[in-house]
């Protein structure tokens, strides 16, 4: 099992804040509700008790029914992957760590020019995730753009699935029956129905349109998903001030309550679907229209979210370690560093976005690494201080006398691991001339070696060649239809 | 009141950033007898454009311009437009645009955001909303005469309808007179010159320029 560590030290708002916030959440449900572009969905509510426009396809939702809806979501959620090792437990505060996917465009490490994305950089960018020691679950980044249109979403979830043996997370892509496909390979990959429903080694991610409206596609998706018994992330992205409200707490309050109805067509459709609750913290630049995910207020929204899930008990989506910054300088890693600090910190539960750059336009697989130590950093500090009579050292102190050292004590060998993170790709040699002469690199050029011997040297147990041949042929036979 | 100071009185509303002001300062317009065509060109554009300036100098931000030119809306349909439409008058705008979010695709808060610069730009504006197909982008181009057709796109597979967009209006011939733009955040130069469409603007305002220059090379 991984084990993930243990955030909620970080706290803006009041318990009665959060009080406040949920009952502005349940108002807009029940008296705004939400346009669903979607017949089937729009029945399912009103047979359970929502007032529906069928004709305005809105469907507001009461007090009740939600509250149900929160009831009936799985407090704990198990998610698996393809080795029994890496299966991990979403519950309370606990943090976990992951990429995305969606972006279209990187810089090709070898030839150094900008490009659009393939299904090999996600293929790629699995196995970098696999290899990593502090991403807990898989994604590719990017969009497999040399894929037929219509299959794109079958592309991405074969180049994650076969590269990692940790829990794979793919994007719901629209269009006639590709989420059956989806499933289809996952009951492969995992070995049959019961398999996947007992571990789920793959969930989707399925994006609402703010303000408040579930497209046709987005609940197609959500239905067949959730109907094999299979964990949803269900996020908006509202964009504070231009499709949510410009203030932290009506974007709040919007995001969640999106999030939530999504919870509600989830969990009628069949009740204890493992569903992760949040929106992706966005706001605009008023200056010049870009959608951002570095800022403070990014961040702000990410914390307050995370301490209202805490408080109504649900697991939350998270995000950190992405830029607005167009290249790997000064800002990017500023604004990754802040983000999952803060993420961590505030017990968001399923952290994703490492490696995100420019707004969720490209990705960039060095960002993946660099995150990784800054995880193993945050997981440091979150670990605390041990606080016993041995650790308090008041012994060593005396024996090391004053003006002594304690650098060849027993105590020194015996705690040194255990206090004392060793960190691999910062920079701490002697001096600038030890630098210099051991190559005077950059944190950049450093990973981007790091990258080379990865996908060199580690090794994903591949899948097994006649589920292999079955994927091909599911992919093969979609591009009929 | 001279007409200077009811131009002025008009400009001014526009900066209030509040329909009803802009509503009322145009019937009283109006009523001293000016003509909507010159109440548009002379008093309420005069206040576009300066919030526009002011925008690009960095004073005023993106809910200001989307504020105002929503009033400015307003104004047009509440009181200007019947009132054209009553006395046969016809605006000549500067150029004619017919917008809209490609099929398939719900994001439109891009698109909405370029056509109302567009409009703070003087541009005539022709919204289809979103989830729009192809044969509505050639429909309503034909209907309007339109200048410039702008699709937008979010999702890389939403993206492809741009190029189904361009190939509509090049097997109609009409590429001489309708100029394609396309936007959205996946789209790229590369991608605008695969597809053949005429041009891209990664941001609103950069796509009212681009948009005006393309008219300009027209006429």
């Amino acid at each position: 099992m991984r084990v993930g560590v243990e955030g909620g030290q970080l706290k803006i708002l009041s318990s009665e804040d959060l009080d406040r916030l949920y009952l502005a959440i349940l108002s807009v449900l029940k008296t705004h509700g939400v346009k669903i572009d979607h017949e089937g969905a729009l029945r399912l509510l009103k047979d359970i008790g929502a007032t529906v426009d069928f004709k305005a396809g809105i469907a507001c939702l009461p007090e009740y029914i939600v509250e149900e809806s929160l009831r009936r979501a799985p407090k704990r959620i198990r998610l698996c992957g393809r080795d029994k090792r890496q299966d991990f437990l979403i519950e309370g505060k606990k943090a976990y760590f992951g990429s995305v996917g969606g972006a279209t465009v990187l810089v090709d490490r070898d030839t150094g020019e900008r490009r659009n994305s393939r299904t090999s950089d996600m293929a790629e960018t699995a196995r970098i995730c696999d290899a990593m020691e502090n991403i807990d679950y898989s994604m590719g980044l990017y969009t497999p753009l040399d894929a037929p249109r219509k299959v794109q979403g079958l592309y991405e979830q074969d180049a994650v699935m076969s590269n990692t043996v940790k829990h794979s997370i793919i994007f719901a892509y629209h269009g006639s029956g590709v989420t059956r496909k989806q499933i289809e390979i996952a009951q492969l990959i995992a070995g049959g129905e019961d398999e996947l429903r007992k571990r789920p080694i793959v969930s989707m991610y399925d994006e609402s349109t703010s303000p408040f409206t579930f497209g046709e596609n987005y609940v197609d998706a959500l239905i067949e998903w959730v109907k094999e018994g299979l964990p949803l992330i269900a996020a908006p992205a509202p964009i504070c001030g231009a499709t949510g409200p410009i203030t932290l707490a009506g974007e709040i309050v919007a995001g969640m309550a999106e999030s939530i109805a999504g919870n509600v067509i989830a969990q009628f459709t069949r009740p204890g679907t493992p569903f992760v609750f949040g929106f992706v913290p966005l706001t605009m630049n008023m200056r010049t229209t870009l959608c951002q995910y570095g800022t403070a207020e990014t961040m702000m929204l990410g914390i307050a979210q995370a301490q209202l899930a805490h408080h109504l008990e649900m697991p939350i989506w998270g995000t950190g370690g992405c830029t607005d910054s167009k290249t790997l300088d000064a800002q990017a890693f500023v604004e990754a560093s802040m983000n999952l600090s803060t993420a961590a910190m505030s017990g968001q539960n399923l952290i994703h976005d490492v490696g995100l750059t420019e707004s969720g336009k490209s990705g960039s697989q060095e960002l993946i690494v660099v995150c990784d130590e800054i995880i193993g950093m945050l997981k440091r500090i979150m670990r605390g201080i041990r606080v016993d009579d041995e650790t308090l050292a008041v012994e060593e102190i005396k024996n090391a006398k004053h003006g002594g050292s304690f650098l060849g004590l027993k105590h020194s060998l015996k705690f040194f691991e255990s206090e004392h993170r060793i960190n691999s790709i910062m920079d701490r040699t002697f001096s600038y001339d030890s630098w210099k002469k051991t190559g005077g690199k950059t944190l950049v050029e450093n990973v981007r070696e790091e990258i080379r011997k990865i996908l060199k040297d580690h090794q994903v147990e591949p899948i097994p060649s006649d589920v292999r041949a079955r994927i091909e042929s599911i992919k093969k036979d979609s591009m009929k239809h | 009141m001279t007409k200077e100071s009811m131009y002025h009185e008009l400009a001014n509303s526009v900066l209030s950033f509040d329909a009803d002001v802009v509503v009322q300062a145009s019937r009283k317009g109006l009523e001293m007898g000016l003509g909507p065509t010159e109440i548009i060109a002379d008093g309420l554009g005069k206040g576009l454009e300066t919030i526009g300036k002011k925008f690009e100098e960095g004073e005023f931000f993106l809910m200001h311009l989307m504020a105002a030119a929503d009033a400015v809306k307003t104004a047009m349909s509440e009181v200007l437009e019947p009132e054209m439409a009553k006395t046969n008058a016809e605006t000549k705008p500067f150029g004619r645009v017919v917008i809209g979010t490609v099929a398939g695709d719900i994001h439109d808060i891009g698109k909405n955001i370029v056509a109302a610069m567009a409009i703070a730009g003087g541009l005539e504006v022709h919204d289809l909303g979103k989830d729009v197909p192809v044969a509505e982008f050639l429909r309503k181009a034909k209907e309007v005469r339109a200048d410039i057709v702008g699709a937008s796109a979010l999702l890389s597979t939403t993206l492809p309808i741009q190029h189904d967009i361009v190939r509509a209006f090049d097997s109609e011939k009409l590429r001489d007179n309708v100029k394609i733009m396309v936007g959205g955040a996946p789209v790229t130069e590369e991608w605008v010159r695969e597809i053949g469409a005429d041009s891209f603007a990664e941001n609103a305002s950069e796509a009212v320029k681009v948009a005006k220059q393309l008219l300009n090379t027209k006429s």
